[in-house]
């Protein structure tokens, strides 16, 4: 297993054209989706640690639309939101058992 | 012997010099010339020069958001392929009639404008989209004139979308002039890498460009004399509502709001309950901060809870039901949904849905806090276009400006006024003369 990047910042985005509540994201991983009061995809924050980097691209694969895309925020960028927490997931051990 | 100031400007510093067009005629080419139209000055600078001076102005978009349009062009020189010029005069604001009395006006202002932004960004076609096929035809024949005197023009196109309020939004226009729906599409890709025909766009408020010729020609300095450091020349505004004289009128950016009302508008003889000051998408405005001296420019605006936008203004008077006019508004904005985004299609109908229910008197328990968290936490920046987050701002700042009338139809089941919609283009079925 690789060493995670500590310096790595990924931005998820939902496409929301694309959205249409299936749901799955929420399911797979509730540290980042949950879902509004009509199913559809509401992102808990934008800015995920490298960490998870795993985890999240794993449920942007799940998702039957494609909606969920994600971009990694190169190092600096004045963009990066530093008001709301960066999600930090630690617990990355649901899909090391994947290939 | 009487001496004349060394370089008198035609105009007053920043004037798209409407006022001095007689009134009912389109200005036509030999009298635009004649006011220093299609200028050498201009015509003979080097592009990045032209950029260069625009930039200096501080000229911003007048079509709603207020970016910089210096900084657009400049990230249009960048480009491989030959970029195309928009013009959007697609005014879907309801409560805007600036555009339309712009090109009623002085069409060549607006098409100079143009041919400028193409000369600037090596654009080799341009583009002009309306809702209205009276514009359409106004700026086919100015340039018709243009052809005729055997100027060198690039390729032109002149499209009628229709008249629905997600059609003025760039994307939706590329979309449109591409043959597909009027709907905007989710960026990334923006039109400025890929829009008209694949091809990078620049689509740019009617308004906005007929400031060109005159910044052009006078200088940036000369722009910059009206309006604030920020926000600098001056503005187009549409007044409607509770006022004695609604119309369209230009003022210096930064001009007290409570100023247009009474020296523009003649007085509020209904008073005045609360003011939407930058059409339906920037918010509600409460009549405290027009006491407070709140002016027309985007940082005042914005402090005060709302925004410039497209310098629509719509006074409500005291008396009709100001959560009547909330709501409306939001069901507006349920109409107009392009329903592609499950949050806006479903979010703005159930913000309607509440806030009719209030102004009913008929609201349910958790209305109230169903309108805080959709408007305040669940639906904002979740749309592909800025539909979404100007009906959370009307909900949101209506929330805050009625709060009290909210609360006696809350015990009450209303606040003793009619529920009478004033807003221009939403007025009730039955009060439609």
């Amino acid at each position: 297993m690789t060493v995670p990047d500590a310096d790595k910042r990924l931005r998820v985005r939902v496409d929301p054209i694309r959205c249409t509540a299936f749901g799955f994201c929420a399911e797979f991983c509730p540290e980042l989706f949950e879902l509004d009061e009509w199913g559809y995809a509401w992102l808990k924050t934008r800015d995920v640690d490298g960490a998870a980097e795993r985890l999240v691209r794993e449920t942007a694969r799940l998702c039957p639309r494609g909606a969920i895309a994600i971009d990694e925020v190169v190092r600096g960028d004045a963009s990066v939101e530093t008001r709301r927490p960066v999600l930090r997931l630690l617990d990355i051990s649901r899909i090391s058992n994947k290939p | 012997m009487i001496t004349l100031p060394a370089q008198a400007s035609p105009v007053a510093a920043g004037s798209l010099g409407l006022e001095d067009v007689s009134a009912g005629a389109v200005e036509d080419f030999p009298d635009y010339v004649r006011r220093g139209g299609y200028s050498d000055a201009a015509w003979n600078s080097p592009p990045d020069e032209l950029i260069s001076v625009i930039a200096e102005s501080g000229l911003r978009g007048r079509g709603g958001s207020g970016f910089p349009t210096g900084t657009k062009w400049k990230s249009m020189t960048s480009v491989a392929t030959p970029p195309v010029v928009v013009v959007n005069a697609a005014e879907s604001e309801p409560a805007s009639h600036k555009d339309f009395v712009l090109l009623r006006l002085r069409p060549h202002l607006v098409i100079e404008g143009a041919l400028l932004a193409g000369r600037a960004i090596g654009a080799d076609s341009c583009v002009f989209y309306t809702h209205d096929l009276d514009a359409k035809q106004i700026v086919d024949a100015a340039w018709a004139e243009l052809m005729a005197a055997g100027a060198e023009l690039p390729h032109w196109r002149a499209v009628v979308a229709p008249r629905t309020y997600v059609a003025g939004e760039a994307s939706a226009a590329v979309n449109f002039i591409n043959g597909r729906r009027a709907i905007p599409t989710g960026k990334p890709p923006s039109v400025r890498e890929r829009g008209v025909d694949g091809r990078p766009t620049l689509v740019q408020n009617a308004e906005t460009l007929a400031h060109v010729p005159g910044i052009l020609r006078e200088g940036s300095d000369w722009f910059r004399a009206a309006g604030t450091v920020d926000y600098p020349g001056r503005l187009l505004l549409s007044l409607n509502g509770g006022v004695r004289w609604t119309g369209v009128f230009e003022v210096q950016a930064g001009t007290p709001l409570l100023d247009v009302i009474r020296d523009l508008g003649g007085g509020a003889p209904g008073g005045i309950q609360a003011v939407l000051p930058g059409g339906y998408f920037a918010g509600w405005l409460a009549p405290d901060a027009l006491r407070e001296g709140v002016t027309l420019d985007p940082e005042s605006l914005r402090a005060a809870g709302s925004d410039l936008g497209s310098a629509a203004i719509t006074v409500i008077p005291e008396t009709v039901c100001g959560v009547w006019q909330a709501a409306r508004l939001l069901r507006f904005f349920a109409n107009e949904s392009a329903r592609q985004c499950g949050p806006c299609t479903f979010g703005t109908a159930a913000m309607a849905d509440a806030m009719e229910r209030i102004a009913r008197g008929v609201a349910r328990e958790d209305d109230l806090d169903r309108l805080h968290h959709y408007s305040e936490r669940m639906l904002p920046r979740r749309g592909a276009c800025g539909h979404l987050d100007g009906a959370t701002a009307a909900a949101r700042t209506a929330l805050r400006v009625f709060a009290d009338d909210i609360a006696s139809h809350a015990r009450f089941g209303g606040c003793g006024r009619p529920l009478h919609c004033v807003l221009p283009g939403l007025e009730d079925a039955d009060d439609r003369a």
